[in-house]
């Protein structure tokens, strides 16, 4: 128990480094921009996609589809070009709290679906719903982890 | 003290804590609580409003941009209702044409019956395994191109045929009948229907 804070004063001196937000950014920011782009070659596929999440109404599910990777592809590239990366991060984690959502009600109502994160190709379930969901929640917790950051933020406008 | 006692001190420690850190490694519940509450004062946060905004309207303004630019945008609202046929988003590129389409299994049934048409499956091969139509040919979609000579050599392109996949949330069968018409195939329908609705009716099957 004594070394207890002492560790914790490690932990926290190390999370402070501008080095380790400015990879998490990057990291986070280059996930994003890669999983957009075949969104935004193909929206037509990507709507199909939504709808087969069965979430949302007939009227939306094209609106989502042309705005929603367009938004990760500007999240992403101010996350990296450090243009007001604790907005950007806020933004993601919103929508990554919206796609944990998402998942966790298909998953839990049993609801086979192909959730379209990164390609776009009838993949059918290579991914486990458990494994995205359990991806969703560690990236949530990066865009969370950045939006908090206290240490100087290096090659940025904030 | 019991649990729930303790879980309530802990919490209002916590609470009373106003200078409580991110730092020190949080619960999960913790974080959601106390997301934006405890280290970014209201100043930052009306600060990071802002931003927030600017970044989605650019977001925003550049999607109905690429959108209207690209070949392959789609309009505002797409067909999503399966009553009223294949559904799709409608986009520049998209294959469904609802001219091509047999909306119902009897129609498909009856051009079935008389004998002079091929169907063709636009299905995986395991699908096609698993059962089709009776008579049905297997041209896998996402196979296409390593098929259609075979195919060629085997069925005139007088042939009429008629395309079908797994159903009207499957725009596939579309495709193939884009494809097989693209190959000089002249007569093609699309049974938008399927597989499905043709076993359930007790239709052949293999």
């Amino acid at each position: 128990m004594g070394n207890r804070p002492k560790n914790r004063e490690i932990v926290t001196a190390f999370l402070q480094k501008p080095w380790i937000e400015l990879t998490l950014r990057i990291l986070l920011g280059v996930i994003f921009i890669y999983a957009s782009i075949p969104k935004i070659g193909y929206p037509s596929q990507f709507a199909k996609i939504i709808y087969g999440y069965a979430l949302f109404p007939a009227a939306l599910i094209n609106l989502i589809a042309i705005i929603v990777p367009y938004v990760e592809i500007v999240m992403g590239a101010s996350l990296i070009l450090g243009i007001y990366p604790r907005a950007a991060a806020s933004i993601l984690a919103g929508m990554l709290s919206l796609f944990i959502i998402a998942i966790s009600i298909n998953l839990i109502r049993g609801h086979e679906f192909d959730c379209g994160c990164f390609s776009l190709k009838n993949s059918g379930l290579s991914h486990s719903a458990g494994m995205l969901l359990f991806r969703d929640i560690i990236y949530f917790f990066i865009s969370i982890f950045i939006i908090r950051f206290e240490g100087k933020r290096s090659w940025c406008i904030c | 003290m019991g649990l729930k006692e303790k879980w309530k001190h802990w919490f209002l420690k916590e609470r009373k804590d106003a200078r409580f850190r991110s730092r020190s490694l949080c619960p999960f519940f913790r974080v959601l609580t106390c997301l934006y509450v405890c280290d970014i004062g209201s100043d930052n946060m009306k600060k990071i409003f802002k931003e927030c905004c600017i970044l989605f309207t650019t977001a925003v303004i550049l999607a109905f941009a690429g959108n209207a630019i690209s070949s392959k945008g789609i309009p505002l609202v797409g067909q999503w209702d399966t009553t009223k046929g294949v559904v799709s988003a409608k986009g520049k590129n998209s294959v469904a044409d609802y001219a091509f389409e047999i909306d119902t299994v009897e129609k498909a049934k009856g051009i079935y019956d008389t004998g002079e048409v091929l169907f063709v499956d636009a299905r995986s091969t395991e699908e096609y395994k698993e059962g089709h139509i009776k008579g049905a040919e297997s041209l896998p979609l996402m196979y296409f191109d390593n098929h259609i000579k075979e195919f060629l050599e085997k069925y005139d392109p007088s042939t009429f045929i008629v395309t079908y996949c797994s159903g009207r949330e499957c725009e596939d069968s579309h495709d193939l009948a884009q494809f097989l018409s693209e190959a000089g195939y002249k007569k093609i329908s699309v049974f938008i229907d399927g597989y499905p609705v043709w076993a359930e009716q007790g239709y052949p099957v293999e």
